[in-house]
């Protein structure tokens, strides 16, 4: 379809799709407008260290997300993952605290959150239930383990500060951004990486775009989903460690609501809910901006009027549903520069 | 020039039917739905294990137990589906599940896109196909082209025997006629085809020769040359010296 005057006139847009693809400009586009809007309302969004705050808040979910943007494109949810969050921190750090070695003990966690991405693994594809209702299942089943094993108390991280610092706390000392952010930025490259450019990544669409053909071919479908599973529970677990030493403390009830979190940051990155395609950069922007709309809320609505967590609700909901209708608008427009 | 045959026999879908295709030979399987075709063709490509009977290929007896050794012998099925996913690239598609790969920095293994891309343009160019960019996605292509990424993919991984079910079903005339061209294509390159179609003309355009199967059974097999589009619709539907003993025959 021949549009010279739309395509003229539409310069920003295509050197927008050229650079970050059809599917992560909406995202791109959209942290901009709230970054002027916020920015127009407080000054404070201009400030760097303003910024680290918004840039940890996003690295909690960012983690998770990337990881999710995988299992997205092939095509399942993960319910669980704000559990298994709350879980491995749990553990680790009584582990710890009892006199295990601090590394050690976040190894063995983190290993016990590979077997959770296992074993929703194994019920989706090997029992052949809906991913929503298995991963429903062991969302509540994991937060009991981690109710048992804190026994609903709080746990604290080691005192270790090499430890901590790693694991979190530290301030890298470029514009204060802490090591978690730097945990979430590097883990986002390797799912970045993985998706685009591995076998793994292609399969990972394949199989959420068609599985059936995916299969004709020689694509290990269940394979791939498990190793998603897997990835995205491991990442929670990464996540939750990481977490609890930046606030220096962990109930067995923290992360209670998170997977819509994080869903949500995927879907609102681009990353289609029927799967076969997937933006890990979206997803960053989408984990950015949900930061960026938790904190604008906080710091423009006094506390005493609204609380600003259950606007942040709102928000995010909202934002869901704008970025679901932007993202088919978008595809349609995108129809229109071919 | 080794050919291909095959004598089986299945309880109530297939009757000791013989097979055979040539290299450099097109055959139209037709008969009416449930007249075993599918059963046929699955048994070929290792979906269905037949009850009694052998396949030979290039002179050799084969066994085939399962999809993946119908194509290490060289046999692939393009199914009406089509096995390419929508939403992938066009070249991403033609090596699913058979990238090519690059060691970077000496660890990690990505994908090698570019070969891949000239690879898939190559073999494209090869067959005549005509598309933009294989850099597009599947989605954009027509049913036509879809069908003849479908067969560039075969050819890649050096499919001698292609079976084709349908392919012309969803199509229009020019479309078709693509498809048509493409399998003459493949024929000078030295593949076997069979292809299972209920449209006659596309038969008589391009096929060697024709085999009929009706209720399971092998109700006649001619040279395209020698018969009719009259004659092969009465041996499909049973009709006047075609008769079969079968009820449901049309007297």
């Amino acid at each position: 379809m021949n549009t010279p005057a739309l395509r003229r006139n539409s310069f920003l847009l295509n050197f927008f799709f050229k650079i970050f693809g059809a599917r992560a400009s909406g995202i791109i586009l959209a942290t901009l407008i709230v970054e002027l809007a916020f920015g127009y309302m407080t000054p404070m969004f201009y400030d760097f260290g303003f910024w680290t705050v918004i840039l940890s808040f996003a690295s909690r979910v960012g983690i998770i997300a990337a990881g999710m943007t995988l299992l997205m494109a092939s095509r399942e949810f993960d319910l669980s993952v704000g559990s298994v969050f709350a879980l491995v921190p749990v553990l680790a750090f009584t582990w710890a605290r009892a006199g295990l070695n601090e590394w050690v003990a976040c190894v063995v966690a983190l290993g016990i959150a590979i077997l959770c991405g296992l074993l929703n693994g194994f019920v989706v594809t090997r029992m052949g239930v809906n991913s929503l209702i298995a991963t429903l299942a062991t969302m509540f089943l994991y937060r009991t383990f981690a109710l048992v094993a804190s026994w609903g108390g709080a746990v604290s991280p080691p005192e270790n500060p090499t430890f901590r610092y790693i694991m979190g706390a530290g301030d890298v000392g470029f514009k204060g951004f802490s090591t978690a952010v730097i945990w979430w930025l590097g883990v986002s490259a390797v799912c970045l990486i993985v998706l685009s450019r591995t076998s793994h990544g292609n399969w990972t669409l394949a199989t959420g775009g068609n599985e059936g053909a995916a299969r004709a071919v020689g694509v290990r479908a269940r394979r791939v989903k498990m190793i998603n599973f897997m990835a995205a529970s491991f990442l929670a677990g990464l996540s939750g460690i990481l977490f609890a030493v930046v606030r220096n403390t962990i109930y067995a009830v923290y992360g209670v609501g998170m997977e819509l979190e994080i869903i949500g940051a995927t879907v609102i990155g681009g990353t289609p809910l029927i799967g076969g395609a997937g933006t890990v950069l979206g997803t960053v922007f989408g984990s950015t901006l949900l930061g960026m709309v938790y904190l604008g809320i906080s710091s423009t609505i006094p506390m005493m009027t609204i609380p600003s967590a259950y606007l942040y609700e709102g928000a995010v909901g909202a934002l869901i549903m704008g970025a679901t209708i932007l993202n088919v608008k978008m595809g349609s427009l995108k129809r229109l520069f071919r | 020039m080794e050919g291909m045959s095959k004598a089986f026999e299945r309880v109530r879908a297939l009757e000791e039917v013989d097979l055979h295709v040539d290299r450099r030979e097109i055959l139209g399987l037709v008969g009416d739905n449930g007249a075993g075709k599918s059963t046929l063709i699955k048994i070929l490509s290792g979906v269905h294990p037949a009850d009694k009977g052998e396949i030979y290929f290039e002179g050799k007896r084969v066994h085939i137990a399962d999809p993946m050794q119908a194509r290490e012998l060289g046999i692939e099925t393009i199914y009406q589906d089509l096995a390419l996913v929508d939403d992938l690239k066009i070249y991403r598609n033609i090596f699913l599940a058979r990238e090519f790969k690059k060691r970077y920095l000496g660890i990690v293994r990505l994908l090698d896109e570019g070969k891949m891309k000239s690879e898939a343009e190559g073999v494209l160019k090869r067959l005549g196909i005509e598309i933009a960019s294989t850099d597009d996605t599947v989605r954009t292509l027509s049913g036509g082209q879809k069908q003849c990424v479908a067969l560039a993919r075969s050819v890649y991984f050096d499919a001698k025997l292609l079976v084709m079910d349908e392919p012309t079903a969803a199509l229009g005339v020019a479309e078709s006629t693509l498809v048509l061209d493409m399998m003459r294509s493949l024929k000078e390159h030295g593949k076997s085809v069979i292809v299972i179609t209920h449209n006659l003309a596309h038969i008589f355009s391009v096929c060697d020769r024709i085999m009929v199967l009706q209720h399971g059974r092998k109700v006649g097999e001619r040279y395209t040359r020698d018969t009719s589009v009259d004659e092969i619709t009465d041996m499909i539907i049973g009709r006047g010296q075609y008769v079969s003993n079968s009820p449901k025959s049309a007297a």
